[in-house]
């Protein structure tokens, strides 16, 4: 247990049907286009593929995915992996 | 369905760091909702208030922004933002419903058949309560036991307010048997000297019988009687007699006296405007004697009556002038004010029979009327009974 978990500071991701996405904490967009989505989420990068993407930003420092979703990838990011 | 009240606007982004523009543009705080990246284009839409800082970061992104389409309601709103006469009609409208809200408009009076709806509205008028009065500032509850202390005849009322009406409902006492006023000690005495006709005795002794004179003060139902054991009782003696009397009555009227001569009339009509009146003539004030009546006609829409309506005035002027009359219409008058004491003082009573005599001065006339009446003699007189 670290202390992200503790004080309940993990990045959360919720996926309705292969609809819509909803990433808590998205720190940096690296790709976006109509069929993929990547994107630096604290300790993880997460790739979206699918058709149709869209995305809102509320400024609640997550974003949401809507389209089409076919695979969602989950990789540590290489900051971490140097770290 | 949903309201698009913010004014929204879709942009277009074009070449440059497009990723970093939309990094910028997270980062910045600007929300950014259908964004599409694809095709070296990225689109969304923002806030039109974010719109000055979306320029900035697309030019810090050597970013070109175009804008398709402007959204919401307040696009149109804006619009019209120099149209100064709307603006004042919908000021000019808050100002009117307020004013609707909170201004006497009409008064309903309903539920009475005996008192009449001027008696009311004039203690109502004494509480403040009137057309064109300012709502909160007036007490229902006082208005309401104003109106209880004062008219006898209503057994219930409420006093509410549906907007900018006042509706007052008044429920009519019922009638209440006839009951001894109190439990004091009384005789019953005569008024007048007279002949009695008919008796009817509720509570106490008779003292005299049908067809017996008496004079005026006389006790006709004595209120001290005694019982079984011979003892003295004292009570509350009650009962009606009828007497025949006679009274005379004498008018008189001089040929030439000052009396009021109506000239002209004059008719003048408003428009009531919730309570408020705008003169229809041209003109200023009255300033001369007369008697003044009027009504009002209110606009109905579909049989209910609106605030709105034409006042008719009406003013009989008159000037206080020496004038003379001839026999006939001084007697005329006699006859008339006869009639009127008649109307006025025996309305209750039957007059048996009446003579009249007309005497004819130099300078006057005079009517002496001489009346035999059957009525009501009856008065209480209390009992003062000792303590030892």
């Amino acid at each position: 247990m670290n202390g992200k978990s503790v004080f309940a500071l993990e990045t959360s991701t919720q996926i309705y049907d292969n609809k819509r996405l909803i990433l808590s904490r998205c720190r940096r967009i690296i790709e976006y286009n109509d069929i993929y989505i990547k994107a630096s989420a604290g300790n993880i990068d997460i790739e979206i593929w699918g058709d149709g993407l869209t995305m809102d930003d509320y400024c609640t420092d997550g974003i949401t995915v809507y389209g089409r979703i076919d695979t969602v990838t989950f990789t540590p990011s290489r900051r971490r992996e140097r770290g | 369905m949903s309201m698009k009240l913010r004014r929204i606007v879709s942009f277009r982004a074009r070449s440059g760091d497009l990723i970093g523009f939309m990094n910028a543009v997270r980062h910045s705080g600007v929300v950014c909702i259908s964004q599409r990246c694809g095709f070296g284009e990225y689109t969304g839409k923002i806030y039109y208030t974010d719109l000055d800082t979306l320029r900035t970061l697309a030019s810090e992104h050597s970013t070109d922004i175009f804008i398709d389409t402007c959204e919401g309601s307040m696009f149109k709103v804006m619009r019209y933002r120099t149209r100064y006469g709307m603006l004042i009609g919908v000021v000019f409208m808050a100002l009117f419903i307020f004013f609707m809200s909170n201004t006497v408009t009409a008064i309903e009076i309903n539920g009475t058949e005996k008192i009449s709806d001027g008696q009311v509205l004039s203690l109502l008028g004494e509480t403040g309560l009137k057309k064109g009065a300012y709502i909160p500032s007036l007490d229902l509850d006082e208005a309401e036991m104003k109106l209880r202390m004062t008219l006898d005849d209503a057994g219930w009322l409420a006093i509410r307010n549906r907007g900018g009406k006042i509706i007052v409902d008044i429920h009519e006492r019922g009638t209440v048997p006839e009951t001894f006023s109190s439990n004091i000690p009384c005789n019953i005495v005569s008024t007048r000297d007279a002949q009695i006709i008919s008796m009817k005795v509720q509570r106490g002794d008779k003292t005299v019988k049908e067809r017996d004179a008496v004079a005026k003060g006389d006790v006709m139902i004595s209120g001290i009687m005694t019982n079984e054991e011979n003892n003295f009782v004292v009570c509350h003696a009650a009962g009606e007699v009828i007497g025949e009397y006679s009274e005379k009555q004498h008018f008189a009227r001089y040929f030439t006296d000052v009396r009021k001569v109506y000239t002209r009339k004059i008719n003048r009509r408003y428009f009531e405007f919730f309570g408020f009146r705008i003169p229809l003539f041209i003109g200023g004030k009255c300033d001369f004697t007369a008697d003044h009546s009027e009504k009002t006609e209110y606009f109905e829409v579909f049989g209910a009556k609106t605030p709105l309506g034409i006042v008719y005035s009406e003013y009989d002027v008159y000037e206080m002038k020496e004038v003379t009359e001839t026999k006939e219409q001084v007697l005329s008058e006699l006859k008339e004010q006869a009639l009127l004491y008649e109307r006025n003082f025996y309305g209750d009573c039957e007059i048996v029979s009446k003579s009249a005599k007309v005497s004819e001065f130099d300078d006057r006339m005079e009517y002496d009327a001489e009346y035999t009446v059957r009525g009501d003699i009856t008065a209480e007189k209390e009992i003062f009974v000792g303590r030892e």
